[in-house]
């Protein structure tokens, strides 16, 4: 393989303590970031999206909350690092663009110090370099005049230009990996496209691999090379974006493109019901309830991921009996 | 929704102790004329100073009365005023709070400007004033602070109502047709009665330490009423010859303030937990 | 006869700064006009802050506008006696964005319910109660939920709570504002189909507020662009889609992203927002940003005209070529 993995997640799970019992939010997903390109993590609210990228960071640690697992950046386990260790690597190796971009800047902080503060923290520059740094990384994104946003605040720049400079000083230290958590979501229509385009351009300079987490299939389509949805915690399917556009194999994946309203006046499929509550779960078939496809079989599957053919991994109970069919070979 | 309020705050500690403290030196006030061991403003001058006995639990005041007697018939006292104070402070803050938040205009304008005159001179300083020009005599306190503390509360309200009048359900009201004062029975006030109450629970101390201060100036209740300020005005003199005299009125309100307090702290876990 | 009819409606809002004693003033809603008919769903699209919101409000008689009419069911709304107000106001309902605080948390969901229909008719309990239990089965929820509160639904089904209200007078004209924005992709599916059912059932008119154009061309009939407080396209009949020409229009629907990998497009859009800036009163508002502007554009603002029947842009190039 000449795909280098970035980003090697096995297993995460992260399970939060309630007032009635042990939420699980995360229950048991993998994936591998390679570098260079995109992964997809698309699923409604509530699904684990954003959980799963906060304890990526290690930000979760204070809160009590379990995790487990491996998250393996260049040998290191990100899950098992001391403060001052996942410190050193968060900027520099892996970075975060936020949904709400205003709240995370200070206000009281020009562009300028924002950068500085992110780079001085990981390279030693002189105030020009880190200067020079933050102004080349500005125009990558099509920012003009450089210079004198720097000297701007946060509040004076709109929506899509904050978020811009989000994706600059992210991606100004090159990490390895960068997170993008549902980076326009808070932006208006037309900026949104312009913002992917932005960050697609950023990533082929940069050769960061992306995880991509979105609540909209427009935004994987748009962007992602390769895609997991995610329902309950889950990774239900995973698959390259052409693949799983044409193909999709797992009823929920089925159910949530057929969801979506695309220019036409058909009536759409909605899934019935909701997503079921993930207060102790127990690893059965998340999607059962709310599934159309079900059988006799479902009730007693275990949620586990089974490779369809060679890039396509998906967690349903049709293609699990059909696999062990297939791949049965007596010891 | 109810019982599971009522179930926090059956969990939480610190709640139910200085509730069960309050209940108490209530009760204890309450039922003062039936379980006082004597008559609290009888002097027997004989019996002047006297020790903790028998017939004198906590022992007598340089009049020779029963402190025990005294502090507990003070409870009603001190207590019923403060909470007197509050109702009065709050039914005149609800009223002008609500009407300013959701009228807004020339209202709020006015009623709020009336208001920054008000807070513009220190609290303590301005029921000074109105208390001495009205004379000494506990009503008169009473009037005084809550002519001073209706303002701060009036505009914590205020505020609470101008948010609450952006929120969906009071759109939604109006689009329904109901008429404006129904909105902020129905859909205002319910909402904000909650955060008054922990609001006034933990200030309610504040208050009893207040009277009894003006007492201890001499402007609340005059002698021979008993009422805890004023016994520790009054012990004030045998503070080194006879500091017990001085430590019971100064526990009592030490113990109601503090309670207060905590238990306004329970509250406000229990009612704004879910609220956020 | 329109359902509704919005005349020249303008609305400014003014901040004033507290030191200079400068006002700032903000033009919300630009002398806009439009009509609903009965039984029609106008879709109203636009960015953030363009206005349409206020416009919504205007409609509902929650903000009176400075100058306009609002002409609903014959009537002028701002105009009328208070009785007559609340007569129009029970054929006039709202489902909003929030569908969190939409409901009073303080009660039971049939409470909320029971609001409007208190408002204006004088049922029994026991009648009361049935028509929630309709109105609730109406739009696909368990006569039983009634007792239950804001917090112990989710978000679909509270949503779905704000339609059975809205609905509880029978109303003609329904405002959605943003109703399904805040809603995940397939419960927002659930929603607009139940939207649409009741369209059809109740012959109900919708003005459906959104920015998600696919939304709006799922539900509507015909379709009104909106940019900085002033309408730069109507389209009457939805089916004419295809033809919108306004520059931004096409802005919006070259944004909308693709559905399928296979129509990704890489061309990148060029750096392109909208700058809230007091522009000059003669000119173009859509002037920063437009692609094709030419010498009128800074001379003369363009005004809403006919391109075809039941077609209006504002625009100076359309006009050529419609000449032409």
């Amino acid at each position: 393989m000449n795909e280098q993995v970035v980003l090697d997640v096995k297993d995460l799970h992260v399970s939060l303590p309630s007032m009635r019992g042990v939420v699980g939010a995360v229950n048991g997903i993998s994936m591998q970031i390679t570098e260079g390109k995109v992964l997809g993590l698309v699923g409604e609210s509530g699904c684990g999206k954003s959980i799963t990228c906060l304890s990526l960071l290690g930000l979760t640690k204070e809160e009590g909350w379990v995790i487990a697992g491996v998250a393996k950046i260049q040998g290191k386990n990100l899950l098992t690092l001391g403060p001052e260790e996942i410190r050193k690597i968060r900027g520099k190796e892996i970075a975060i663009i936020m949904q709400n971009p205003l709240t995370a800047f200070n206000p009281l902080m020009t562009i300028e110090q924002h950068f500085l503060e992110t780079i001085g923290s990981h390279l030693l520059l002189s105030k020009k370099e880190g200067r020079n740094l933050a102004g080349r990384y500005l125009e990558y994104t099509g920012l003009s005049q450089p210079s004198k946003l720097l000297k701007q605040y946060p509040f004076q720049l709109s929506g899509g230009m904050i978020q811009r400079v989000m994706i600059a000083i992210a991606l100004a230290l090159e990490p390895k990996v960068l997170i993008a958590d549902e980076p326009t979501t808070s932006l208006d229509v037309t900026v949104q496209r312009q913002i992917l385009c932005q960050l697609a351009r950023l990533k082929e300079k940069v050769r960061t691999g992306i995880l991509l987490v979105s609540h909209d299939l427009g935004v994987i389509a748009q962007m992602a090379d390769e895609v997991a949805v995610m329902y309950c915690g889950c990774i239900v399917e995973r698959a390259p974006v052409e693949r799983l556009f044409n193909q999709p194999l797992h009823p929920y994946t089925k159910a949530l493109m057929a969801s979506k309203p695309k220019m036409q006046k058909k009536t759409l499929q909605a899934i019935g019901g909701q997503a079921p509550s993930l207060l102790n779960f127990d690893g059965g078939c998340p999607f059962f309830e709310r599934c159309h496809e079900k059988s006799c079989c479902c009730s007693h599957y275990k949620q586990e991921l089974v490779q369809y053919d060679d890039k396509h991994w998906v967690g349903c109970a049709k293609f699990a009996v059909k696999q062990r069919m297939l791949y049965y070979e007596p010891a | 929704m109810l019982q599971e309020k009522v179930k926090g705050l059956y969990r939480n500690k610190p709640g139910i102790i200085s509730f069960a403290v309050l209940a108490v030196i209530m009760l204890a006030g309450i039922l003062a004329p039936v379980l006082a061991p004597n008559d609290p403003v009888l002097v027997t001058l004989d019996n002047r100073f006297a020790a903790p006995s028998t017939q004198f639990p906590f022992g007598t005041d340089h009049l020779g009365r029963c402190v025990l007697s005294r502090l507990m018939y003070g409870a009603i006292v001190s207590l019923g005023s403060a909470l007197l104070v509050m109702t009065i402070t709050i039914t005149i803050s609800i009223i002008i709070g609500t009407l300013s938040g959701y009228k807004g205009g020339w209202v709020d304008t006015l009623l709020m400007r009336m208001g920054d005159v008000n807070l513009a001179f220190p609290d303590l300083v301005l029921t000074l004033v109105i208390a001495g020009m009205l004379g000494p005599g506990l009503a008169n306190i009473i009037i005084a602070m809550a002519a001073v503390q209706w303002v701060w509360y009036a505009r914590i309200i205020r505020g609470m109502v101008l948010s609450l009048k952006e929120r969906s359900y009071v759109l939604s009201a109006k689009v329904a047709g109901t008429p404006g004062w129904l909105i902020v029975v129905r859909h205002i006030l319910p909402n904000i009665i909650p955060h008054v109450v922990v609001l006034v629970t933990i200030n309610l101390g504040m208050v009893v330490l207040h009277i009894s201060g003006l007492t201890f100036l001499g402007l609340g209740a005059q002698p021979p009423t008993p009422e805890w300020g004023a016994m520790l005005n009054d012990a004030r003199q045998y503070l080194r010859s006879y500091p017990r005299l001085i430590m019971f009125p100064g526990t009592m309100i030490m113990l109601v303030v503090i309670s207060f307090n905590l238990l306004g702290d329970a509250l406000r876990d229990v009612i704004e937990f879910r609220e956020g | 006869m329109s359902l509704l009819k919005v005349k020249q409606i303008s609305k400014t809002f003014k901040s004033k700064n507290f030191f200079t004693h400068k006002g700032r003033v903000v033009e919300a809603v630009k002398d806009i006009s439009l009509s609903i008919e009965e039984g029609m769903c106008l879709g109203l699209v636009g960015e953030s802050g363009c206005g349409k919101s206020t416009l919504g409000r205007i409609i509902l008689g929650l903000e009176p506008p400075q100058s306009g009419q609002v002409i609903f069911q014959g009537k002028d709304f701002y105009k009328t006696t208070r009785q007559e107000k609340m007569k129009l106001r029970k054929d006039l309902q709202a489902v909003f964005q929030d569908y969190n605080s939409a409901i009073n948390p303080k009660y039971p969901v049939k409470m909320a319910i029971s609001e409007p229909l208190r408002n204006y008719l004088s049922l029994s309990p026991s009648e009361e109660i049935k028509r929630i239990g309709e109105l609730l089965e109406l739009v696909g929820l368990n006569p039983q939920d009634m007792h239950k509160y804001a917090y112990q639904f989710s978000g679909g089904q509270l949503q779905r709570v704000n339609i059975a209200r809205a609905l509880a007078l029978n109303p003609k004209l329904i405002v959605l504002d943003e109703a399904v924005s805040s809603l995940d992709v397939s419960v927002q599916a659930q929603i607009l189909n139940l939207l649409a059912e009741l369209k059809r059932e109740l012959n109900l008119s919708y003005l459906f507020i959104s920015h998600d154009i696919e939304a709006v061309y799922y539900l509507a009939d015909a379709i009104a662009v909106m940019y900085q407080g002033k309408l730069v396209e109507i389209i009457n009949d939805i089916s004419l889609f295809d033809q919108l020409v306004h520059p931004y229009s096409n802005k919006l629907l070259t944004s909308v992203l693709p559905s399928h990998p296979r129509f990704r497009t890489d061309s990148c859009v060029e750096f392109d927002e909208l700058h809230a800036k007091p522009g000059n009163a003669n000119e173009c508002n859509y002037l920063d940003r437009c692609n094709c502007k030419e010498q009128l554009c800074f001379q003369v603002k363009p005004v809403l005209s006919k391109l075809t029947e039941g077609h209006l842009a504002a625009c100076h190039k359309l006009k050529e070529i419609n000449k032409a």
